[in-house]
């Protein structure tokens, strides 16, 4: 499955993975990808952190309460808003099973506090173009599935989602299905976002 | 400039003289000897761990630090200049507007060495800008 591949051999190692995952439109994700760089473009910007993931954030209880400390700010600059939410939620979906499960459950809460506090803050951006902004980040690594399963498991790509899934070879194919059926539906969303957004 | 380049380049008495320098880490402690452990500093850094050991002090002194280095890749390192010094802009400009903990500032020197202290007490971060070479 894993050999390197031509054209026509894409072509149905995705045919594979919409058949093992029960998702429709793998095949289109490239385009559907396109169409939501395109629009993150014209959202509006925010400071953002631009490397918000799991391991950049530590949280522990201190006298005072718990506290979250984030670290890693080399890429910090202007961004859409809601990215760095997403990039949190995102790190969650491409590492383990569980990690993947959790975020599954608890997305939709985290941006719906991400909401709640920009709004503290003074932003008073619309709720769908917020989510744009949080789902853009995600895409990113949801498109990563079904480019992977285009790879050879030499791939960099490749390696890095294995070992971040913990699994190999067909076990590899499996959860990459899995996780397409559990978290396309976002893609899918940003997709509609950008044509509603304009 | 007079800074170490790499994690072995560092010394107990260069460890001892900065935390001495920056914000009262610590007093009249010195810096006896350390044991160092490599940690993920991902594709922009060189970052250990730093177990230290102290030939006098109060106790209250940090019991870890962590170096983060500009990689020990003149190519790498290069192509990254950007990155180092953006996030040593961050300590220096807007880390106070953030309104998000981060590793507390101990120390800033521009190109040359950046210090981070996080974790009350217990953690820092040194961060050596190499972009001037």
């Amino acid at each position: 499955m894993f050999d390197p591949l031509a054209d026509s051999e894409n072509e149905t190692v995705i045919a594979e993975l919409t058949r093992r995952s029960g998702v429709n439109g793998i095949d289109n994700m490239l385009d559907g990808f396109t169409d939501i760089v395109t629009s993150i473009a014209k959202l509006p910007r925010c400071v953002n952190h631009n490397d918000f993931h799991s391991l950049n954030v530590f949280f522990r209880y201190e006298k005072q309460g718990p506290v979250t400390y984030a670290i890693d700010w080399a890429s910090i600059g202007l961004g859409p808003v809601g990215y760095d939410c997403g990039t949190l939620a995102a790190s969650g979906i491409i590492r383990s099973e569980n990690e993947a499960r959790l975020i599954a459950e608890i997305e939709g809460h985290m941006f719906t506090e991400y909401l709640a506090r920009l709004s503290e803050a003074g932003y008073r951006h619309e709720r769908d173009v917020v989510r744009l902004g949080y789902l853009s980040s995600i895409a990113v690594f949801i498109t990563g599935y079904a480019v992977a399963v285009t790879m050879t498991p030499e791939a960099p790509a490749v390696k890095r989602y294995s070992g971040w899934f913990g699994v190999e070879g067909d076990e590899f194919f499996d959860e990459l299905a899995l996780r397409l059926r559990t978290f396309k539906p976002l893609f899918d969303e940003a997709v509609s976002l950008t044509r509603k957004l304009g | 400039m007079d800074f170490p380049r790499t994690v072995d380049e560092i010394t107990p008495e260069w460890m001892t003289k900065v935390l001495r320098a920056t914000n009262g880490a610590i007093l009249d402690a010195t810096v006896e000897s350390f044991s160092a452990e490599g940690l993920d500093g991902g594709i922009i850094g060189d970052v250990n761990r730093l177990v230290l050991v102290y030939s006098s002090g109060s106790g209250a002194e940090p019991e870890t630090v962590v170096p983060k280095l500009a990689i020990n890749d003149d190519e790498l390192r290069g192509r990254r200049a950007g990155l180092y010094e953006r996030e040593v802009k961050f300590y220096d400009l807007i880390n106070s507007q953030v309104g998000l903990p981060t590793p507390a500032l101990y120390c800033t020197e521009h190109d040359k060495i950046r210090i981070f202290h996080s974790f009350v007490g217990r953690f820092m971060a040194i961060s050596v800008n190499r972009s001037d070479g």
